[in-house]
């Protein structure tokens, strides 16, 4: 295990969360409200209030129960080591597929500056395995590193998305925002109800914080907090950027942009700003691919370590790379990237995009149920106990309905990839018939 | 919804907007009574409707049916030797010839819309049709899953999603058409991120699918 000196720091772990979760997802996110109206802005109510509920149940397993292995870990405390194994291979398969799918999306955004990249199926591929790989080196030098190079690319965030929270408001113009207000003559329930979907999955990602528990200074005090911390900050962040935006840029506008922070700062400086500012989001969306690969290499990491995933994911190099697991997850992102060499593989693999949201959900549900059970154990004080099942409520019907509303494709996918997992866990089942009662020897640490 | 679309001859155009048919027929006949000439309008492109063969003589549906016109013309107006003139022309300058009279009766596929009506008149519907489209192979999956009716993009909207910026469409249509203004509308309100480009005939938007300089070409059946 590597020593504290190659580990994270705390803020090093917050911004990786607060990156992975905006890394990507912010880009085409005005856009996409501006097309309903500003009156989709209604939606952040929900997505704040229910994303907050999840981190904070996170942060109280973090502080009741600290032991490595993240989500899997707190989804055996409850349901057992099948539940272990369906947690990291859920949450596995959705990081594996969402990379990909970042890398393709990174790819596009290249577009503007690499024209070579859109000129056809080839070049596609080729750019989205060198980003897969790119990202994947970058993690060779281990989690100090990491985050060092983390808090390089956070300003791709910072800069376009945080600076025009803060700044921005010097060009809103309260007229712009009114005429954008509700272009379409909505209803505003219906408003309400065709925006959540945009924001519904954007906090996905929060659960960083617990699944590079092992990476990181003093868990015990570090992940509860970057975990808080990361949420908050990108809920601020997401929240005043996507208003503020509204106000400077006409609606009609944004609704087509295929850039919004782009256009935004073209509109308040000049073209070649923008430009810089798209390079920037690009930055930032590679950024949150390194964070997104350091976490998939931890938690196959940790999942190796209890003898549920092969051992290969468990070499660690003397940096405290799993360099083991950095390697087979590259080449395993590779193959999956060979899907954009034609339509039809491409229609197959955003089908598995889809299910993969609902594959990252299930964990939320099996690890946060857990919550109820560590506090038992934990003799909880009453008060604590009771503020926190009310928050756990909350957290579970915000997971279930981002679950339901991801649609029957993607949860009918999800159900058949989690019967295969059954299958397979019922092959390793007999590594830990005998070690059922020594479970958690390991985590007393 | 629009996509039963009526295919019908366009006739006897009005040179005045009075919306009173018969002064205008009257015109029109008094015209032809006068020059000795029924001048009929076809439009070139729109086999087996109406189009030009390869002997450079107007053919089609419209065009029989536009002959039987001439027919009961002739015996209205009682000019045995009536001249019948073939003007080839397309569907959008078609309609303005009829309504500046330098045509008497457009022979095409047209829609009758009310928009149409306040310049000419048309006659009953003679064939029904609807909205046709043409795509590449390997066109986008979610432009496929538009134009089967479905919403273009039914998952969740997470970090995986691929983004929008790469789905950005260009759409070719017949100009003047109908479908033309319904496209237009339709993007608009499906939100959908699209440049539209028209073309004057239907060879020229297919081989812009075909040199994937458009995503799909959407023109009237016909």
């Amino acid at each position: 295990m590597a020593d504290s000196s190659k580990k994270m720091s705390l803020m090093g772990l917050t911004t990786l969360v607060a990156v992975n979760m905006m890394g990507s997802g912010i880009i085409m996110l005005p856009t996409s409200m501006a097309q309903l109206g500003a009156i989709s802005l209604l939606s952040w109510l929900v997505t704040a209030v229910g994303s907050m509920a999840i981190a904070y149940c996170f942060a109280q397993l973090g502080v009741i129960l600290p032991r490595s292995g993240g989500m899997s870990a707190y989804s055996e405390e409850a349901h057992g080591k099948s539940a272990f194994f369906m947690c990291s291979f859920l949450y596995f398969l959705s990081l594996a597929i969402g990379n990909v799918a970042i890398a393709i999306s990174a790819v596009g955004y290249l577009t503007p500056f690499f024209p070579w990249l859109g000129t056809g199926a080839f070049p596609l591929f080729i750019g989205v395995i060198g980003l897969i790989w790119l990202t994947t080196a970058a993690n060779f030098g281990g989690p100090k590193v990491t985050g060092q190079i983390g808090s390089v690319t956070v300003w791709g965030v910072i800069i376009p998305v945080a600076g025009l929270s803060l700044i921005g408001w010097f060009w809103f113009k309260s007229s712009v925002f009114a005429a954008a207000w509700n272009p379409h003559n909505m209803h505003i329930w219906d408003g309400i109800n065709k925006a959540i979907p945009l924001t519904l999955w954007a906090f996905l990602g929060m659960e960083s914080a617990a699944q590079n528990s092992d990476a990181v200074e003093n868990p015990k005090k570090n992940v509860p907090l970057a975990c808080m911390l990361g949420t908050l900050g990108a809920a601020v962040i997401y929240i005043l950027s996507t208003t503020v935006i509204q106000g400077i840029v006409p609606n009609a506008e944004l609704a087509k942009s295929s850039a919004p922070f782009a256009t935004v700062y073209a509109q308040m400086f000049n073209p070649t700003i923008g430009k810089i500012i798209m390079a920037l989001a690009v930055i930032a969306c590679i950024g949150s691919l390194l964070g997104w690969q350091f976490t998939l290499a931890q938690t196959s990491k940790y999942t190796a370590d209890g003898r549920y995933f092969p051992k290969f994911f468990s070499k660690v190099s003397g940096l405290g790379a799993p360099l083991g697991g950095l390697i087979v997850n590259g080449i395993l992102q590779t193959v999956m990237a060979f899907s954009t060499m034609s339509p039809n593989a491409t229609a197959q693999f955003n089908k598995l995009v889809n299910l993969a949201a609902v594959t990252n959900l299930v964990p939320y549900v099996t690890s946060l149920s857990a919550l109820l059970l560590v506090m038992h154990k934990a003799k909880s004080d009453k008060h604590v106990f009771n503020r926190n099942v009310v928050v756990l409520m909350v957290a579970m019907a915000y997971s279930i309905l981002a679950i339901y509303t991801s649609g029957q494709e993607a949860v009918f996918g999800a159900m058949i990839v989690m019967a295969i997992a059954y299958v397979m866990f019922g092959f390793i089942a007999n590594r830990f018939d005998d070690l059922m009662n020594v479970a958690s020897t390991d985590s007393a640490t | 919804m629009r996509y039963n679309k009526l295919i019908i001859i366009g006739i006897l155009g009005m040179a005045m907007i009075f919306g009173m048919p018969l002064l205008a027929s009257a015109q029109t006949l008094e015209r032809i009574q006068a020059s000795g000439t029924f001048n009929i309008g076809f439009v070139t492109d729109q086999a087996p409707i109406s189009f030009k063969a390869e002997d450079g003589k107007a053919r089609g549906y419209a065009l029989e049916l536009g002959q039987k016109v001439a027919e009961a013309v002739k015996a209205k107006v009682g000019l045995p030797d009536l001249r019948t003139k073939y003007i080839a022309t397309s569907l959008k300058d078609g309609l303005d010839m009829v309504a500046e009279g330098r045509i008497d009766l457009l022979c095409g596929a047209i829609s009758d819309t009310l928009k149409r009506r306040e310049r000419v008149s048309f006659s009953l519907p003679i064939f029904v049709t609807g909205t046709a489209v043409i795509l590449r192979e390997d066109a986008p999956p979610d432009l496929v899953r538009v134009l089967q009716g479905k919403k273009a993009y039914s998952g969740p909207i997470w970090r995986g999603s691929i983004n929008r910026a790469l789905a950005e469409h260009t759409y070719a249509v017949h100009a003047g058409t109908v479908t033309e203004e319904w496209v237009r509308e339709r993007i608009a309100t499906l939100g959908v991120i699209a440049k539209v480009i028209t073309v004057e005939d239907h060879a020229k938007g297919v081989e812009m699918v075909a040199k994937k300089k458009a995503d799909a070409y959407f023109a009237d059946t016909s």
